[in-house]
């Protein structure tokens, strides 16, 4: 029996349902301070004096911290980016200069979360403003600097060059000129905020309780900007509320909690982010703007030649996003044939909240383009919406891009005749007919995508050769417990994929037992020493990175039951089988009721070892296994090589109704379909699915991170931000194919990102809808002000120009 | 800004999954801190400050209300219910069941406030349509499911609980 | 949140008198709306508390005033910054004064801008009240520069 590609219940709902997890704000340490970050009100103003002499005279306040003493205490978080942008001072509090709006400029340490708030209300900051700086294209004009230290807000610029594009530009028989394209901010802003509890031990070591979703970079990072070893931290997590990327970069505030027990003599620190702080301040998704795009086509309509100019916001700290500088590339011909590109890309630091990794992270934003792209054109040259994806998908699988990268394997003009289908093309046709005849404004869009998983690091030293990353790894330590349960640990540290549940079910098949009988460990712990420096939950990577290291334990845990049972069954190796027999999990010789348990296994290794002969000495039932994907560091003078393992792809099909009188876009049909090779457990699949398509659509929609001329973020809260609801959320006809990976073992490929599809597709239906009143789509967020406003003026003269030849 | 004068403590009495709690409390402490600090029932959760998320929600004399926007005083002598009174001697509610069985929970943040606006629904009306589940939820934020599976975990509850 | 505003008027005192009254915080100050107190600290600058509401959100603002008199005697000069809430405001105001017959015409100009919690939470609320708040001003400015004319004739 087989229990990969079945769904059984989750291991994780027995304690979830019950409300019985355990997350970072549920610890609750009598005697544990608690602390209050207080931030600066301006974009970007100097800090010329803090006086926390009456927050620290307040009762029930222990200490309060300064820039000033973190400068003096820390070394300043390590740069990713070369050149200039490498000289950024990055530290958790602003020392001198806040440079966004809710940037930490003191901390308070106090007996109650609300005398910690209402001390630092006490706390006397003089500001002198400065000159705000918001917009990418705004930075690089570096009139305003951001970081002095750097002497210049750009981050890093290159071109990536492949092919011969003035040549296919020459040859063309269509050139497609699009002036501007936005990639709006926003993020999937987990439900649960950052939190932290951070213990500086007196006796010098650092724990920390959190709800840290990359606790291998995480450790690398607190580790020399708080100027201890590494072997001093230990990260532990438990149950952690959503992450979708977002929580890779809340060791700031675990640097501030540990800097804050410590000066309370070592007292516990706990932090709860409140909503507020989350939506000012924790990592916006990356902004991206594409500047002066040329796209050559021939005849047929089929894509030969692309150039362009993209500039990324990242933000007042880059700190994660110079690597969002090359992660697009992954994908850069999205799911298309095309060979000759050139893209000028750069990275400027702003004003605005330092962006972070999030769903579907700097691929979503070169895809939404590369979607935009082909959708206009085939407006523009009348060839309709599938007939131009047809006519320029790639088909021979593996193909290697012009960068080098390899897709693994895909279908997607299956996929786009399965979301047809569901979504009923030809009369969802006819009635955007009979609709425009009554001058109603209906539009259906596809959007292609690609979810790239199990990322080579190594793609790093394309942006800095410097940076000591590459390849990939994950660990899995599995064993035999004192009493012969099967023990798994994992470094994934997940946040709601299920990782217990389909390890579970990948161990249950290797020993021939059940998901019930192997028990997952929850979260994360530096002190189970199953992790490394990759370890965590991002980048689509568990069903083939963390899958693939637990598959290997299992073959080394089966080894060495295999030898020992061997021995005490008195039996050849080939002769075992594993099983379930009456007194549990067993070994036994095939065919007869001859049979050694797991307690017993155990038993002798563990309690009863005068019996082992020297020749079992190395057998431990405790097993640790790294996989490594096979990756080479890529050519990084010609940008070239493969970025990633998997390519998973979905398929979305919207169709969208816009009113003619307020610009509200509203969703009448809806299919996904979706491509992740082998699929572990379908059910959390489909769950992945229906998750990222939510994010989507309310992402195109509903949630933008708007700031005003001087830098507030004027959507501050969730009544501004509004996340998408059960109301506004679209029934989904949902549809699966499996194209499995030939570079994995299971043949499964990441997946979870969902690679942006809905926000490729909605835009996809707006321009459907409104490609006849003069518009072109030009943003990716579609609310109803900005669709009115663009309807009122038409924008399709200014944006696109069309040269036949 | 508060005063640095002492607060006077309020006693009050709350009736919370059928024990009775007493305790001298902060006028300003909210409901939910009460259940999660208090009485260390940490399955509901807050999610956010304006009321919008309802990952706190719990009932308030059998009505849904959101914890973070109640303060405890207002529950003085009233009878609270939170994610921890569902199961009963260990057996799971029937929606719990249902929310597991149809994957209708990803991280399990949202979860606790989910269960009890659903049980609030189908105590009031245990054949919802379509559409009343999700009026029913439209207060309750998830992050990681898109709704769709909540929507048929609570169909199937509605239908288990009805024995059809 | 940046609000800009401008506007003239005329009052009856002379440029000087005018100049005088305008370059002095401790009398410039009170006029302000919701004026409570004022603490000199020098000769240019001064502490000035008022009090702050939207709605029901309300609070009282310190604000640091500083006299920009490099224009004296045609113009007089503010900036001001003060926090509240969580938030902050920065305002900058000038008068220049031109004599007209026997009285004095004020071109003034303002340009305030908020940031925070405050914006965030009142959002549009802001800019009327600001407009209200800023036409109280200039109504007591006219009104204390006009001693001969009747009170509260503008606003």
């Amino acid at each position: 029996m087989s229990w990969v590609g079945k769904s059984p219940r989750r291991k994780e709902d027995n304690r979830l349902v019950r409300g019985r997890g355990l997350f970072t704000d549920d610890d609750q340490t009598p005697g544990m301070l608690h602390m209050y970050v207080l931030r600066s009100p301006y974009a970007h103003a100097n800090i010329l004096s803090i006086d926390v002499s009456a927050a620290e005279a307040y009762p029930g306040v222990v200490c309060t911290l300064t820039g000033k003493e973190v400068a003096e205490q820390c070394d300043p978080y390590m740069q990713l980016a070369p050149g200039k942008a490498a000289g950024i001072l990055d530290y958790s509090i602003a020392v001198d200069r806040a440079r966004h709006q809710g940037e930490p400029v003191a901390a308070v340490f106090a007996e109650t979360p609300a005398i910690a708030m209402d001390a630092g209300e006490l706390i006397e900051v003089d500001y002198e403003m400065l000159d705000p700086v918001l917009s990418g294209e705004q930075g690089l004009e570096d009139k305003e600097i951001v970081h002095e230290a750097a002497g210049t807000n750009l981050v890093w610029q290159d071109v990536y060059e492949y092919g011969d594009v003035d040549k296919a530009f020459d040859e063309a028989a269509h050139i497609v000129k699009i002036d501007r394209l936005h990639f709006h901010r926003f993020s999937s802003t987990p439900l649960e905020g950052n939190a932290c509890v951070a213990e500086w031990t007196r006796q010098g070591t650092i724990e920390f309780f959190c709800n840290n979703s990359f606790a291998g970079f995480a450790q690398q990072l607190l580790s020399p900007a708080l100027r201890v070893g590494s072997e001093q931290i230990r990260i532990r997590t438990h149950d952690i509320g959503g992450s979708f990327g977002n929580k890779i970069w809340n060791y700031i505030y675990m640097t501030i909690a540990a800097l804050g027990s410590r000066k309370a003599g070592g007292r516990k620190v706990k932090w709860s982010e409140i909503r507020n702080e989350n939506l000012l301040a924790s990592g916006h998704g990356n902004e991206r703007t594409f500047l002066d795009t040329e796209v050559a086509l021939d005849q047929d309509g089929v894509m030969t030649a692309l150039r362009s100019r993209h500039i990324d916001d990242c933000g007042a700290y880059p700190r994660y996003e110079p690597l969002g500088c090359v992660i697009w590339s992954q994908v850069i011909p999205a799911c298309y044939q095309l060979r000759n590109i050139r893209i000028d890309f750069s990275q400027a630091v702003t004003n605005k909240c330092p962006a972070v990794p999030n769903r579907g992270y700097s691929r979503m934003q070169h895809l939404w383009f590369m979607e935009r792209v082909i959708d206009i054109c085939g407006h523009e040259l009348g060839i309709p919406a599938d007939e131009i994806r047809l006519r320029n998908y790639i088909r021979d699988f593996p193909y290697e891009t012009p960068n080098g990268c390899v897709y693994d394997s895909g279908n997607y003009p299956a996929m786009l005749e399965m979301a047809q289908e569901l979504i009923g093309w030809d009369a969802w046709k006819a009635k955007q007919a009979e609709a425009r005849d009554e001058g109603r404004l209906l539009g259906i869009g596809i959007g292609t995508t690609l979810d790239s998983g199990t990322n080579n690091f190594g793609q790093a030293q394309i942006i800095n050769p410097h940076l000591p990353f590459s390849g990939n790894s994950e660990v899995c330590n599995i064993q035999l417990d004192l009493d012969g349960a099967v023990v798994v640990s994992l470094g994934t540290g997940p946040s709601g994929q299920g990782h217990e549940t389909a390890t579970s079910q990948v161990v249950a098949d290797e020993l021939g037992i059940e998901p019930d009988m192997v028990h997952v460990r929850t979260g994360f712990d530096g002190s189970w020493n199953a992790f490394v420096g990759h370890s965590g939950t991002y980048a689509s990577q568990f069903a083939v990175t963390g899958l693939t290291a637990v598959h290997g334990a299992c073959q080394k845990l089966k080894a060495q039951m295999r030898r020992l049972a061997a021995v005490l069954l008195e039996a050849s190796e080939d002769e075992l089988e594993f099983g379930v027999g009456d007194e549990g999990p067993e070994l036994r010789v095939k065919g007869t009721d001859r049979a050694v348990n797991y307690w017993y296994l155990s038993n002798i290794v563990n309690s009863n070892n005068a019996v082992l002969s020297d020749d079992l000495g190395d057998v431990t039932l405790n097993v640790r296994n790294v996989y490594r994907p096979p990756f080479e560091v890529p050519d990084t003078e010609r940008k070239f090589g493969n970025l990633t393992l998997t390519y998973a792809s979905q398929l979305h099909i919207a169709v969208i109704e816009v009113d003619r009188q307020t610009g509200h876009a509203k969703i009448l049909d809806y299919a996904a379909v979706d491509d992740c090779g082998k699929a572990i457990n379908p059910q959390i699949v489909a769950g992945q699915v229906h998750g990222a398509t939510g994010h989507g659509i309310g992402a195109a929609i509903m949630e933008t991170f708007q700031y005003d001329e001087i830098g507030n973020l004027l959507t501050s809260t969730f009544s501004d931000y509004v996340p998408i609801t059960a109301l506004n959320m679209p029934d989904v006809k949902y549809g699966h194919i499996e194209t499995p990976s030939p570079f994995s073992f299971n043949g499964a490929k990441g997946m979870g990102e969902g690679g942006g599809a809905p926000l490729h597709t909605v835009s996809a239906a707006m321009q459907d809808a409104l490609f006849g009143e003069g518009i072109i789509i030009q943003d990716s967020h579609h609310s109803p002000p900005a669709v009115f406003e663009v309807m009122r003026e038409g924008n399709r003269e200014q944006v696109v120009t069309v040269e036949n030849r | 800004m508060s005063t640095t004068e002492a607060i006077e403590p309020v006693d009050v009495a709350i009736g919370v999954n059928g024990e009775r709690y007493k305790r001298a409390i902060e006028p300003r402490m909210l409901l939910v801190q009460f259940l999660r600090e208090e009485l260390k029932l940490t399955g509901t959760h807050i999610g956010c400050d304006t009321t919008y998320c309802g990952a706190c929600t719990v009932l308030l004399n059998g009505k849904p209300v959101k914890s973070c926007t109640v303060l405890a005083v207002q529950a003085d002598q009233a009878q609270v219910m939170t994610v921890e009174g569902l199961e009963q001697d260990g057996e799971l509610h029937p929606l719990q069941a249902a929310f597991s069985e149809h994957h209708g929970l990803q991280c399990g943040y949202c979860t606790p406030g989910m269960l009890m606006s659903s049980f609030a629904l189908l105590t009031a009306n245990p054949k919802p349509k379509q559409k009343e589940i999700r009026n029913a939820i439209a207060g309750n934020l998830c992050r990681c499911t898109g709704y769709h599976n909540i929507f048929i975990a609570i169909d199937a509850a509605a239908k288990d609980m009805r024995g059809s | 949140m940046g609000i800009k505003f401008d506007g003239d008027f005329t009052v009856t005192s002379s440029p000087a008198d005018t100049y005088a009254f305008l370059a002095d915080p401790e009398r410039f100050a009170p006029c302000l709306p919701t004026f409570k107190s004022i603490e000199v600290k020098g000769p240019k600058t001064a502490l000035v508390k008022i009090g702050i509401g939207v709605g029901k959100i309300r609070g009282s603002a310190g604000i640091t005033l500083e006299l920009d008199d490099s224009g004296a005697p045609d113009c007089a000069a503010y900036d001001g910054k003060g926090s509240i809430m969580g938030g902050a405001f920065n305002f900058a105001t000038s008068f220049k004064l031109e004599a007209t017959g026997a009285g004095t015409v004020v071109h003034w100009e303002g340009d305030l801008s908020m940031f925070g919690k405050l914006v965030a939470l009142a959002g549009g609320l802001i800019r009327p009240i600001a407009k209200k708040d800023i036409n109280r001003l200039i109504a007591a400015l006219e009104a204390e520069l006009s001693p001969d004319l009747a009170e509260g004739a503008a606003g």
